[in-house]
């Protein structure tokens, strides 16, 4: 029985004898190389190639450079963006979904009301809608990249049309901002695998972390304003998420936090216009303020160190 | 601009990229046309030669796109790339004149026999 895994699997045990910077940086195409120019129905590589690649790997390790991936941080960054995004979003939803199971009863006006057809569509249909446009770019941009892209627009403009969220033009933005992700980088294959195994537990936890900490603030303010405890548990949330973000592979976790911000900023603006009296805004969206601040500061200074020591944020594009 | 000779590899290398940006599979394939099927690049040689060659300059990656769920990544040559491969070119000319103008002279006869150019 032929396992067309096999090869690739063999392949990748050959490579691991390269510097992990090199993997990073030359890993999958080289991979995509090998498998080419094997031949039909080969499931071990060559002895020669196998060689080859071993004599390859010392000579990388000996040199130890930089490798020229064509200054593609940020064509990589939009690449693990791509799924940096929807996981965020996946993670906010199952978070609201569990807060909302357990407030279901004091949301709805007549519990007795519940078989009544016109509750279906703001409690049912709207969310599983909601949900399904949130799975269904990142699961299409695995083949169909172009067709991901209009799925995120859909999505940008159901949310800001038909979702009841306080904070849906942020998501309309972080839909926008995964088909710009889509569009400007290497792919979410590329994405998933620019990330180790513990990158990804890292990105999912810092999703959850900042999810945790919009809706600690979030529901608490719906009812009543939060206590100082819900503030400090939020903030914390929030600070361990950040922590997390930057914990992924320099320079891509700072330049994250940069594109994850984005859909913080109207918020912000919100904030600069919003009606006296609706002062519960500043905590619904503080973690995403929170990253915001530190995303602009990211930007100050990196800003400052490239005026000093002429740019390292590609510099360290090959590195951990 | 002083450089060593050009290992076979890297010279077919940089031929393949003159005619314009290739992905690591076109190189490979390039390059076992351009020899007539004399030299077969490995992926482990392919690579050592591009870091090689990207780290001084001579080449530089192009675009990269994604192919039936793998990466490519096209590379290209640089000015300075190009000026390497003229630089070795014009020397291997210089060479092949030589050469060509010392078998004339064997053709032709005892003139050859014990001299130099």
């Amino acid at each position: 029985v032929s396992d067309p895994d096999a090869l690739e699997r063999r392949y990748r045990r050959l490579l691991a004898w390269y510097p992990a910077e090199h993997r990073r940086a030359r890993g999958e195409e080289m991979i995509a190389v090998l498998l080419a120019s094997a031949g039909p129905g080969q499931r071990r590589p060559y002895l020669a190639d196998a060689l080859d690649l071993i004599k390859g790997a010392l000579q990388a390790r000996l040199r130890r450079g930089r490798y020229d991936t064509g200054d593609i941080g940020w064509r990589d960054t939009f690449a693990v963006a791509s799924v940096a995004v929807p996981a965020t979003l996946a993670m906010t939803w199952i978070v609201g979904i569990v807060i909302w199971a357990f407030t279901a009863r004091s949301r709805i006006p007549d519990p007795a009301a519940t078989v009544n057809a016109g509750l279906l569509i703001p409690l049912i249909v709207i969310p599983l809608v909601a949900m399904l446009l949130i799975v269904l770019p990142p699961v299409a941009a695995l083949r169909y990249r172009r067709t991901a892209v209009l799925a995120c627009v859909i999505a940008a403009l159901f949310y800001a049309m038909f979702v009841p969220f306080l904070d849906r033009e942020s998501y309309s933005l972080a839909f926008l901002l995964e088909a710009v992700a889509l569009l400007a980088g290497s792919g979410p294959l590329r994405g998933m695998r620019l990330l180790s195994r513990k990158d990804r537990i890292a990105l999912c936890s810092a999703a959850l972390a900042l999810s945790v900490a919009r809706y600690l603030l979030a529901f608490p303010v719906i009812e009543q304003p939060p206590s100082s405890l819900v503030i400090v548990l939020s903030v914390a949330a929030a600070a361990a998420g950040l922590a997390l973000l930057q914990a992924l592979p320099a320079p891509i976790g700072r330049r994250l936090i940069i594109l994850l911000a984005i859909p913080a900023y109207p918020s912000i603006l919100w904030l600069t216009v919003a009606p006296a009296g609706r002062t519960e805004a500043e905590f619904i969206y503080a973690p995403t303020i929170a990253l915001a601040c530190v995303a602009a500061a990211l930007i100050l200074r990196s800003r400052h160190r490239r005026a000093g020591t002429s740019g390292d944020l590609t510099s360290t594009d090959a590195s951990g | 601009m002083s450089r060593q000779t050009l290992r076979e590899p890297t010279f077919l290398i940089l031929t393949a990229l003159a005619a314009g940006p290739q992905h690591g599979y076109g190189i490979m394939t390039d390059v076992t046309r351009i020899s007539a099927g004399r030299v077969k690049l490995r992926a482990g040689t392919l690579y050592a030669a591009l870091d090689r060659l990207s780290s001084e300059g001579a080449v530089e990656v192009d675009r990269e796109e994604i192919f039936d769920g793998r990466l490519r990544r096209y590379y290209t040559l640089t000015a300075s790339g190009a000026q390497v491969l003229a630089d070795e070119v014009a020397r291997m000319q210089a060479n092949a004149a030589v050469a060509g103008k010392r078998l004339k002279r064997l053709a032709a006869g005892p003139a050859f026999a014990g001299g130099a150019a």
